[in-house]
């Protein structure tokens, strides 16, 4: 079956304001060539830390901004191309959840008019219908009973509540994909593996797929079927959830599974051997994003271009010589 | 021998619109000399008020209502806030989650730093302290000739190093430490914690370290306390607290952690949420969301008691050990409602 999203040597730059002195431009390369599928039905981990790019691939998929080149294919459509009726079904396919329910939510609305604004805007159902389809939507996010909660509004509610009434909202009109960025990071741990059960358990009952971008590598590790790890505006590695976790290969997840705080004493872990911060890749040269920082690398690594994706065992691909 | 820091029955109000807020109630410890103690708890815990009340520098609306705090001996509840200010620093420091947004942009990182300790110790020379800055920085990690940068020239990890070198600068007998590396990403965060480990085991410095993230608690420090709802429910050696938690809290929190080496199973969901500070259930407040509780619970509050043998304090009348926590928190939550009421937007 032909995969829900094609994501094909995506790219874009972001200039900087450069001094005026300067006479050409510079860039930020935040998403840099990157290629990847999802499934109908999978949910694909975009892993990395802040400035690596994940929130801008993000925003690609759901057409919020413009590549720079490269393509996003939504359901066999190109979603830089779409316009009018097609733009509009697009949208309605295709939803996003983000970090921060304190600032995703309109606060003039009340629950009900924030679940039930889109049904509203795709003219779907009549108002009887929209009540009890919104009333349905906040039983199923475990808002309940739902008349408590339909009036409120989101000031009223906890960061919990609020991250489930923005899931309703996104969910209420059945899209195919969900995008989201960091949802459950804002949110104390009592609360966030609550939400967290929810979205697994509504991503199995309504078979959706979602891009989960997250700088928790074992919330990846819970929630997706496959993670792709992102540094510098490039992916460096993707593979099945487990493998990725328990058999990293590129240095920098390596580094990036050893630094994870873990229940384990200190002593039984190895300390990490990576150099330096994540610097902003602007006008980056041609060579592997981690050079810099890297334990591992070469000549090879020094002189020649960033590495591609290979495969090294089934499903599990990396960007590295030396791996 | 005498405990560097002793805290007993702190007690600590903020007076709010819709009446006193108790934010700590009743909270003991100790904390040796050289010893590290963390502090877990969610937001709205006490957890920060705490650390706060500890320096005395509580907002305008805050109080310390009862108890005392002693520094080798000294109630620092009772001292004037001159006497306070001078031992800000030189005997207690601070770093928190801020600190590297806190430099003065318009001055070199190391001015800033021998600025500090020369106007503590007015005898050490411009030359000694820009010697024990260079030391300092070696030792968080920072390339001891950055010290004439200023602070835009540093990344954030590299402001955070600073901020540490900073704290510990005035060779302090305590540090306060609230979500010190909370803002950085992972990577760094470990190593800035290390490093930070590594300087004050060195200089014998104790260590206070408030933070949400009970792994990254259980790596750092030795022992460990876990807040709710303004006081403290479990006490003891960090490594024992996680592996075998005995209040139903900080069982329920562990199992509700998501982890890149233990099974795939399902994760403990705490039902509810923390409770509304101006309106704490009677009893345990823990109680509406633990599945343990019974009439008693829901009546009298549990003390922070000795649990079994050795240094572990639990205030639960019934600790947990050994029952199947998260399919009991899961029994819980399906036969109630998925989310209670909270106190949101009240304040």
């Amino acid at each position: 079956m032909k995969p829900l999203v094609e994501v094909e040597q995506l790219r874009k730059l972001f200039p900087v304001r450069s001094s005026w002195r300067r006479r050409a431009p510079s860039f930020v390369h935040a998403v840099d060539g990157i290629s990847f599928t999802i499934a109908q039905g999978e949910v694909l981990g975009l892993v990395g830390e802040s400035g690596c790019g994940k929130t801008t691939t993000g925003r690609l998929l759901v057409g919020a901004i413009r590549p720079t080149s490269g393509r996003v294919r939504v359901a066999g459509q190109d979603v830089a191309s779409l316009q009018g009726p097609a733009l509009k079904q697009f949208r309605r396919q295709v939803q996003m959840i983000f970090q921060d329910p304190y600032e995703s939510l309109n606060p003039r609305m009340t629950v009900w008019e924030i679940v039930a604004e889109p049904l509203a805007v795709h003219g779907v159902g009549s108002l009887a219908e929209r009540q009890r389809r919104v009333a349905e939507e906040l039983e199923r996010v475990g808002l309940v009973p739902p008349e408590r909660f339909e009036l409120r509004f989101p000031h009223e509610l906890s960061g919990g509540q609020r991250q489930r009434v923005a899931i309703a909202r996104a969910l209420i009109l059945r899209p195919r994909l969900v995008v989201a960025d960091e949802p459950t990071s804002m949110l104390d741990p009592s609360i966030r593996s609550g939400i967290m059960a929810l979205m697994r358990r509504l991503q199995q009952e309504l078979g959706i797929s979602y891009l989960y971008i997250t700088h928790d590598l074992a919330v990846a590790r819970y929630l997706c079927d496959r993670i792709a790890v992102m540094y510098a505006g490039k992916l460096v590695e993707m593979g099945p959830a487990e493998a990725v976790v328990r058999h990293p290969l590129h240095p920098y997840t390596r580094a990036l599974v050893a630094a994870v705080p873990s229940l384990e004493p200190a002593a039984a872990r190895p300390s990490v051997a990576v150099r330096g911060p994540l610097s902003r890749p602007i006008d980056p040269p041609p060579r592997c994003r981690f050079l810099e920082r890297c334990p591992l690398a070469t000549h090879r690594c020094r002189t020649q271009d960033h590495p591609p994706l290979a495969e090294k065992s089934s499903g599990h691909w990396v960007a590295c010589y030396e791996v | 021998m005498l405990a560097l820091l002793k805290v007993e029955a702190l007690t600590v109000e903020y007076r709010t619109r819709g009446g006193p807020l108790r934010a700590v109630a009743e909270v003991s410890f100790e904390l040796g000399r050289g010893e590290s103690l963390g502090i877990v708890g969610e937001s709205g815990s006490g957890k920060s008020t705490l650390a706060a009340a500890i320096l005395r520098i509580l907002p305008d609306n805050g109080r310390i209502v009862g108890g005392r705090i002693l520094l080798d001996g000294l109630d620092l509840t009772r001292l004037p806030e001159g006497a306070m200010r001078r031992l800000r620093w030189r005997r207690v420091a601070m770093v928190f989650q801020a600190a590297m947004n806190s430099w003065n942009p318009v001055l070199t990182i190391g001015d800033q730093i021998v600025e500090a300790i020369r106007t503590h110790e007015p005898q050490v020379t411009r030359q000694q302290a820009r010697e024990r800055v260079a030391e300092l920085f070696a030792a968080v990690g920072l390339p001891p000739e950055r010290m004439d940068q200023y602070p835009h020239q540093f990344s954030g990890g590299m402001r955070q190093r600073a901020a540490i070198a900073m704290a510990l600068a005035g060779r302090p007998q305590l540090l306060i430490a609230d979500e010190p590396t909370t803002a950085l990403d992972v990577i760094v965060q470990e190593r800035v914690w290390r490093e930070m480990e590594a300087l004050r085991r060195r200089l014998g410095t104790a260590l206070l370290y408030i933070s949400h993230d009970v792994a990254l608690v259980a790596q750092v420090t030795e022992r460990m306390g876990v807040m709710y709802a303004g006081r403290l429910v479990e006490l003891g050696r960090s490594a024992e607290v996680v592996r075998q938690p005995r209040h139903p809290y900080t069982a329920g929190l562990i199992a509700a952690l998501p982890t890149l080496t233990g099974s795939r199973q399902e994760l403990a969901t705490i039902p509810g949420e923390p409770p509304d500070p101006l309106a704490l259930p009677a009893g345990c407040a823990f109680h509406p969301r633990c599945p343990y509780a019974d009439p008693r619970c829901r009546r009298e509050l549990p003390p922070l008691e000795a649990a079994g043998g050795g240094s572990r304090q639990v205030a639960c009348w019934h600790p947990v050990s050994g029952q199947d926590v998260r399919a009991d928190f899961a029994a819980l939550g399906a036969g109630g409602p998925a989310t209670l009421p909270a106190g949101g937007g009240r304040r």
